[in-house]
């Protein structure tokens, strides 16, 4: 499969216009979807002080900046993820017990 | 007047600070426990008692005054500190007897049993420890993930730039988030996974936008994800194609499932190629699928030489799209549309890359793509095809108008029902009996005027 020719033409040379939203390929939500969680997290582990919350926290927030794209906004993905990181900090000064695992509820 | 009031400020506050200060000592004091004792050491000093009775402090004070008060040489300067120190001194009390409690006992300290807290050793936060492991493992594979992505994408380069500058003059883009190997130009990184590179400058298009999206090797959870479940990494490529570029028609090839789920997602594919034939019936391998609007556009582009490369490489085309009515994925019901949607001229084709991004594999697939490119540019479909292709888009616009006509008289019939249930509303609120009554008649009136041409109709036509 040879081409002859020389198809370029410098005077068909376009700038990039990004495809319309509607017909661009479904976009990948994990970043919304994490970040939503970990908010969600992050306050129930600062406000109810569960400390397996404020961890799946800060797991959430680094999968969404993980994920992220470049046209995505920094600022909240920033803002989840010191949240979470928050979340951790003061349920530990709150309480510095270590966390106890889920089974050792059941097996006790 | 303001110096005054200034002095005064400075004094008030100054005699604020100092109580807080005396409060802070108050309550910072950590030995404020043993002052019960001592208080109570003084108590006995402070009690004298004459048959049995308290005397109160006043009156040893005025006692005192009496006895002192001729001498007005010895003035006693009290201050806080010393202000009942006369009370120990034997000689202010010479008349009194000799028989003050005077307890010489030390008191008893009992010091109670506080349990010892003992701090939670290392080894108690294991599960922490496990945690920040993950964590840890989690930044190392995202690390790693990044540069393997990254080195894919340059490979790319490395391999086919050359075919890319051979056909575009301009390939890939600058800027400051660009991966590139040697020059320049290169891909654009949108995500640590996903890449894109506009190339344009060619004839038979407007431009081609290849999109790299790799396997999520930064995300150590889809790489875990990834074992059950595996996916390749893609290259989608999206030509646009010139007004004059191709002739009206629809057209895809894709592997069967693929073809399953676009024709249930793509808009143009569920309106002009209802039929899914397969792929042996056109010459190519059983594990495709055609759908086609033409049977003479698909005869024309699924020639021997495509037919032989979609033959050696099946495995790694996952569809090859050709559409002049190209509307994207179909848009949800509930978003009502007020103008048709906007169509595009495109050849689009996703291309499964092998392990680690591929190889020499994925040359002649980009030169297949190209040939197609020219094929579209010459095909010209027969008077008779083309006429059919024309009325079915005719047909398709006017059931588009039709069925906008339906939905905004739907939402008008809506509207008004809402603004009727807001006047009820309103004037069930109303106490006025009459207002009410009205309202009703109105209503039936209207309902009536509403029921009675259709009444008038039927009248005639029975005359």
């Amino acid at each position: 499969m040879q081409l002859t020719s020389d198809p370029r033409r410098a005077d068909r040379e376009r700038r990039y216009k990004p495809p319309p939203p509607t017909s661009a390929p479904a976009e990948d939500l994990t970043t919304d979807y994490m970040n939503i969680l970990s908010m969600i997290f992050s306050m129930c582990g600062l406000m109810m002080r569960l400390k397996w919350c404020a961890w799946t926290a800060i797991f959430c927030s680094s999968i969404s900046v993980a994920n992220a794209r470049v046209s995505d906004d920094t600022k909240q993905i920033v803002s989840s993820f010191m949240l979470s990181i928050s979340a951790v900090a003061m349920s530990y000064l709150q309480n510095p017990a270590p966390m106890s695992p889920p089974w050792s509820a059941l097996t006790t | 007047m303001r110096v005054v009031g200034f002095s005064i400020a400075l004094l008030l506050c100054s005699a604020l600070v100092a109580q807080a200060y005396e409060d802070n000592t108050l309550e910072d004091d950590d030995f404020a426990e043993f002052e019960q004792f001592e208080a109570e050491e003084d108590e006995p000093v402070n009690e004298f008692s004459e048959d049995g009775k308290e005397v109160p402090v006043q009156k040893a004070k005025d006692k005192d005054f009496e006895m002192h008060g001729e001498v007005e040489d010895e003035i006693i300067v009290e201050d806080e500190d010393n202000e009942f120190e006369h009370f120990q001194d034997p000689e202010e009390f010479e008349g009194l007897p000799d028989s003050a409690p005077h307890t010489s006992e030390q008191p008893k300290i009992t010091i109670s049993k506080v349990p010892i807290t003992v701090r939670p050793r290392w080894d108690a936060y294991w599960l922490e420890g496990i945690l920040c492991c993950l964590l840890v493992a989690y930044a190392l594979g995202y690390a790693l993930g990044r540069s393997k992505n990254t080195s894919i994408a340059l490979n790319f380069l490395k391999m086919h730039k050359p075919l890319l500058d051979d056909n575009f003059t301009l390939v890939g883009e600058t800027g400051l988030d660009v991966v590139a190997a040697t020059d320049e130009r290169g891909w654009r990184r949108e995500a640590e996974h996903c890449f894109t590179m506009w190339c344009s400058g060619r004839v038979c298009c407007e431009g081609m936008l290849l999109t790299l999206k790799l396997i999520k090797r930064q995300d150590l959870v889809h790489v875990l994800l990834g074992i059950v479940r595996p996916t390749p990494d893609t290259l989608h490529i999206r030509v646009e194609l010139g007004k004059d570029d191709s002739d009206p028609f629809v057209l895809c090839v894709a592997q069967k499932k693929v073809a399953t789920r676009l024709a249930k997602e793509m808009q143009d594919l569920s309106v002009f190629c209802p039929e899914r034939r397969p792929g042996d019936k056109h010459g190519l391998p059983s594990a495709m699928s055609v759908m086609s609007e033409s049977a003479e556009a698909t005869a024309a582009i699924l020639d021997s030489r495509v037919c032989a490369a979609l033959d050696q490489y099946h495995k790694h085309v996952q569809y090859i799209h050709i559409s002049d009515r190209y509307t994207g994925p179909k848009q949800m019901e509930e978003t009502a549309q007020t103008k048709p949607p906007d169509t595009e001229r495109v050849l689009l084709v996703s291309l499964a890359l092998g392990p680690d991004g591929g190889g020499d594999e994925l040359r002649p697939l980009l030169m297949l793509v190209f040939h197609l490119l020219e094929k579209i540019k010459r095909l010209r479909l027969s008077k008779e095809a083309l006429a059919k292709c024309e009325k079915r888009r005719q047909k398709v616009a006017e059931a588009w108008v039709r069925g906008a006509h339906a939905a905004r008289q739907e939402q008008a019939a809506q509207r008004r029902e809402e603004k009727r249930k807001q006047e009820k509303e309103r004037i069930l609120a109303e106490d006025d009996p009459e207002k009410q009554r009205r309202w009703e008649l109105k209503e039936q009136k209207r309902e009536k005027k509403r029921k009675t041409p259709k009444m008038k109709q039927l009248k005639v036509k029975a005359m």
